[in-house]
């Protein structure tokens, strides 16, 4: 056997018998141990509470769309498992949507064989094996790159290792370290997916480097956070100048899927070696600085300035945007190639804050879900459902005193929150 | 010896399911009775709950044993998806509902 015993499977029906068979057959023919889920939202609550190797799917599942959820799997979750559809209706037209998705197997149920579908978990986990030991071979390759790929900045063990040589021993010297994240990072990054969020760091990045932080360079340390080390002991003003700098132009707006998604940036900064005489420590005060200007509703904090300061500092951002005072240390305070242009000509489409009721008219289900329209713009909404529903890839969507029906395509979902585009006409 | 019991173990849970999936397709057959008395054409409630049944019963019956449904609900399944007529699916939905009570009564 390839795959020692335990492996876990989760198994995504609405027939209980079923399961109870699978989970049954899987265990004593395949050493497997089943996780046995109904729908997609127990599904997205075991893969963030358990470890599972391998997602068998079934294509229908009552109101949900197998093809659905597989695609919101690979979108949302960071380095999901392999997904395994199964179904009644074996259409090739199903069976190639299913690969394209990303789907690594399609298995049909009807006159299902206990070791077919054995056979097919085995392949697809040790094909993900395989591709994962692929990544970690070329990450440890990576690993000897001083530049992140993600960012281009230097990359965290990079920075690490800096950090820790200015502050040890003998070379120790002063340097000001400022973490720069972007504001409620977790929260877009649950309603937009893993890759689309690794593309708006990117963005912030390509942002950042356009700004002229004199004596300083960038890194990428963890997931979500670049740093900027400012090094030979530079001044707590000039510290300061850099942060209210970084949080007055790193503010965009970017397009994901026909909706607009507003960023700013949260600064915040520490001192070496007045904030502790580690690296960690070091890093770990100005990531504290960063959530405390958040939970201040500010967007910099600094370990050294007295709040009073730092309120009235902040205060003066919206300021800093609109008229960009004379830079009288020679920083280039000219707004970088469309960070702070008017909003309104960033968007490929204006969005409106609306409150609208909608309804989806669910085809072949006969079925109309009442929605709120929350976001609304040319191309695309953004529906939020009284209860969860995940709806088919494509259903259409009726503004209430709106017009006629249009059809949308689902572009993502988090929990009864579903952006949608309209499809092209014609 | 161990393993001899695990396998008699398994066995008698399958035997306990397959008994609960033929008072199941019983129930189902009844259901689908029911609703060909309202069914008017493929595209509606109706036939969208006789293909929900069907496709439960064409991935169940191979499994617990009861070969002879999956290729006449799989037939039901199909009729329905493609929206063909509703005398030919009310006629394969009847000789479906004829198999399930012959094959679930001689579980």
């Amino acid at each position: 056997m390839t795959i020692p015993d335990g492996k876990r499977v989760a198994i995504v029906d609405d027939d209980p018998l079923f399961l109870e068979h699978i989970e049954a057959a899987l265990l004593r023919e395949g050493g497997l141990r089943v996780v046995k889920l109904n729908d997609s939202k127990s599904l997205f609550d075991a893969l963030q509470n358990q470890s599972i190797s391998c997602v068998v799917l079934d294509q229908n599942l009552g109101a949900e769309s197998g093809l659905a959820i597989g695609q919101a799997l690979r979108e949302q979750v960071a380095n999901p498992p392999p997904i395994i559809m199964l179904t009644g209706a074996g259409s090739e037209r199903t069976a190639v949507k299913a690969f394209r998705i990303g789907f690594s197997d399609y298995v049909p149920k009807r006159n299902l064989q206990n070791r077919e579908l054995i056979g097919a978990i085995r392949s697809a986990i040790s094909r993900a094996e395989q591709d994962q030991a692929a990544r970690e071979r070329t990450k440890k390759l990576l690993e000897g790159e001083r530049h992140d790929s993600l960012t281009g900045f230097y990359a965290d063990h990079y920075i690490r290792a800096r950090l820790e040589e200015m502050t040890s021993g003998r070379h120790a010297s002063p340097f000001a370290l400022i973490a720069v994240r972007i504001k409620d990072s977790r929260t877009i990054h649950a309603r937009i997916g893993h890759r689309a969020s690794e593309m708006l760091f990117r963005d912030l990045a390509a942002h950042a480097a356009k700004l002229d932080i004199r004596g300083g360079y960038w890194g990428h340390l963890g997931t979500d956070t670049l740093v900027s080390v400012l090094e030979d002991d530079p001044g707590e003003d000039d510290v300061a100048d850099a942060c209210r700098l970084m949080a007055s132009k790193l503010k965009f707006t970017v397009s994901h899927d026909g909706l607009s998604i507003d960023c700013e940036a949260i600064v915040g900064a520490s001192l070496f070696p007045q904030d502790g005489h580690t690296a960690d420590a070091v890093i770990d005060t100005a990531l504290a600085e960063s959530d405390r200007a958040a939970t201040l509703e500010a967007r910099w904090a600094t370990s050294f300035l007295d709040p009073g300061t730092e309120a009235v500092a902040n205060s003066q951002l919206d300021d800093s945007l609109a008229v960009p005072t004379p830079d009288r240390r020679g920083m280039d305070l000219s707004p970088p190639d469309g960070i702070d242009r008017r909003r309104s000509d960033r968007r490929r489409d204006q969005r409106y804050r609306v409150l609208r009721r909608g309804r989806a008219i669910v085809d072949g289900l006969h079925s109309v879900i009442d929605c709120t329209v929350r976001n609304l713009s040319e191309s695309g909404a953004q529906l939020r459902f009284a209860s969860y529903f995940v709806p088919p890839d494509r259903f259409k969507l009726e503004i209430v005193g709106a017009g006629e029906p249009r059809w949308v395509l689902v572009r993502w979902q988090v929990g009864n929150d579903v952006g949608v585009q309209y499809e092209e006409q014609g | 010896m161990a393993d001899a019991r695990t396998q008699a173990a398994f066995e008698e849970r399958h035997r306990q399911l397959k008994q609960k999936f033929a008072e199941r397709t019983l129930n189902d057959a009844a259901r689908l009775e029911d609703l060909l008395t309202e069914f008017t054409q493929s595209d509606s409630e109706s036939g969208e709950e006789i293909r929900q049944i069907a496709h439960r019963i064409a991935g169940g019956a191979g499994i617990f044993g009861l070969d002879r449904l999956t290729e006449p609900s799989a037939l039901v399944e199909d009729l329905i998806i493609d929206k063909r007529a509703a005398e030919t699916v009310r006629t394969k939905t009847e000789a479906l509902i004829a198999h399930m009570r012959r094959e679930a009564e001689t579980v």
